[in-house]
């Protein structure tokens, strides 16, 4: 049930989160 | 298949208005953006490289997600509960990478090189001047997109035959019909605007089915339990073997290589906007997909046999539960959405397919060296347009086996020739022409060659291997091979 929630919820949040932080760490990069 | 149960709901008077409706707004999005788009080619094929970036971003998902999504993502969720969220990780997190650092190397090339296509892209980038290497790529498009379009009609052929009881030649046509249409008049742009306006309607009924299906049934908790009760394989999702799980992550793999797709990086206004594309479309992504493996797993707790659907058929199982728990206008926004998923790749890949003819063959082979009137060139994309819907039509008539034959490769098969080969281009400098033709070639081959040979399917889906192979065959030859003085050269425009 554990792996369940994690799959269904948790991974499509850190997903995002990953976006995010490649968005803002490419931001970064342009100064 | 037994559709009398849709049918009902579909006729409802509120079904019908919430889908003609639907309609009328992409049919006058076409009109609002003919004029912009009779500009030019550079209009016509990629707005210009004028889009705005939140288009782009859902354009971009909206054009990769076909009914595959909508049908049958939800209907392998009801089949084997969550472990199909496998099917749907590798594309979402490959397309991230796409947005951020791919697509911003092939907007700041294309470009810097007015480049319109693809192959446009290849041959700037490889001095191709005898047009041996834009021909082979166009070649491999054509074949391919002609089938995947020809496929997208019958599927909404299908979807009307299903949704409002009528014949499905005649869905096909009308299909078409709508594609065309606003395709022809507006161009990209008004492919572009429609792609958004569908993506809303695809997350709107792919968020609130499941939310509504599973209040209905007491909440998550008793939804789980049930599921629980009925197999712990539908509440588990590792119930999948490594192979299949690899395989499914491996989808992602076609993203690069799937050129409706990249025409949409292409076209923003800037490169730097597409970091937030890449949030806004990871995002709906997400939603979209998740969305569809809930509704698999409400669908199973609704309907515990397959063969309570109709015809027994996994794939009606989303327009079934929709059936059951909307209201009718939901329903018809639900109905507007299979076709929206249908027509946002369908009017994509038309563009792509049109593009290759037009910008490839006719300007920058037939007529090399010269200069056409642009508003020749427009008319012409147009006329092309409506001969490759009249193409895709007698192809899904007359050859409805060699269109399922071209679709079951097309996606893997462009992915393991297009992919491997353009990463090695926009990252490599060594990359030689050379090299990208083993990569193409391999690529094609090696991916029908797997499917083909016994057991090996089984073991993996061929598109793993037939990148793997192109990405190898075209680093070994490029490195066996000199690239020309002017390759160096070109690669440096990659960059801001």
């Amino acid at each position: 049930m554990i792996s369940f929630y994690i799959f269904m919820f948790a991974l499509p949040f850190g997903i995002i989160l990953l976006a995010i932080y490649l968005a803002k760490k490419d931001a970064r990069k342009d100064g | 298949m037994d559709e009398s149960q849709i049918i009902s709901v579909a006729l409802d008077p509120y079904a019908i208005g919430a889908f003609i409706g639907y309609l009328i707004l992409i049919i006058g999005v076409g009109i609002y953006a003919s004029r912009f788009s009779s500009q030019g080619i550079s209009e016509y094929f990629i707005g210009g490289r004028k889009i705005n970036r939140f288009v782009v971003a859902l354009s971009a998902v909206v054009s990769g997600r076909s009914a595959w999504l909508l049908l049958g993502v939800t209907g392998m969720a009801y089949a084997q509960g969550p472990s199909a969220i496998w099917a749907v990780v590798g594309y979402i997190i490959v397309e991230i990478f796409l947005f951020i650092y791919y697509a911003r190397r092939l907007r700041n090339f294309t470009g810097k090189r007015n480049c319109i296509t693809i192959p446009d892209f290849f041959a700037e980038r490889f001095g191709d001047h005898d047009g041996r290497l834009r021909m082979t790529i166009v070649t491999i498009f054509l074949v391919f997109m002609i089938g995947y379009i020809s496929a997208q009609f019958v599927a909404g052929g299908k979807a009307f035959a299903s949704g409002f009881g009528m014949e499905m030649n005649t869905g096909i046509m009308v299909t078409a019909l709508i594609v065309v249409v606003y395709t022809i008049i507006g161009g990209f742009l008004a492919v572009s605007l429609t792609d958004m306006i569908q993506a809303i309607f695809m997350i709107l009924a792919l968020v609130i089915l499941p939310i509504i299906a599973i209040a209905d049934y007491g909440g998550l908790g008793a939804l789980l339990e049930q599921l629980a009760i009925m197999d712990i394989m539908f509440i588990d999702p590792f119930a999948i073997s490594v192979g299949a799980a690899i395989g499914f992550v491996g989808i992602g793999l076609g993203s690069p290589g799937n050129p409706h797709i990249l025409a949409r990086y292409m076209s923003i206004d800037d490169s730097k906007q597409l970091r937030f594309a890449a949030v806004i479309g990871t995002t709906w992504n997400v939603l979209m997909a998740w969305g569809a493996v809930f509704i698999g797993l409400a669908g199973r707790v609704y309907f515990p046999e397959a063969g309570l659907l109709p015809g027994g058929d996994t794939e009606n199982l989303f327009p079934m539960l929709a059936q059951l728990h909307l209201h009718p206008i939901l329903f018809g926004i639900v109905l507007a959405s299979i076709f929206a998923a249908i027509m946002s790749t369908a009017d994509s890949q038309l563009l792509v397919a049109a593009s290759s003819v037009v910008r490839d063959i006719y300007e920058k082979i037939y007529r090399k060296g010269e200069v056409v009137p642009q508003k020749k060139l427009v008319l012409y994309s147009r006329i092309v347009v409506f001969s490759l819907v009249v193409v895709a039509l007698l192809f899904g008539f007359v050859a409805e086996e060699l269109v399922f034959w071209l679709v079951l490769f097309a996606w893997a098969g462009l992915g393991a020739s297009i992919g491997p080969t353009s990463i090695l281009a926009l990252y490599w400098s060594g990359t030689t022409r050379a090299g990208v033709f083993a990569g193409l070639i391999t690529g094609t081959f090696v991916t029908i060659g797997w499917y083909y040979t016994e057991g090996l399917s089984e073991i993996m889906y061929e598109l793993i291997p037939g990148f793997i192979a192109a990405f190898m065959a075209t680093w070994l030859v490029s490195l066996f091979t000199k690239p020309a003085p002017e390759t160096k050269r070109a690669f440096e425009d990659m960059f801001n």
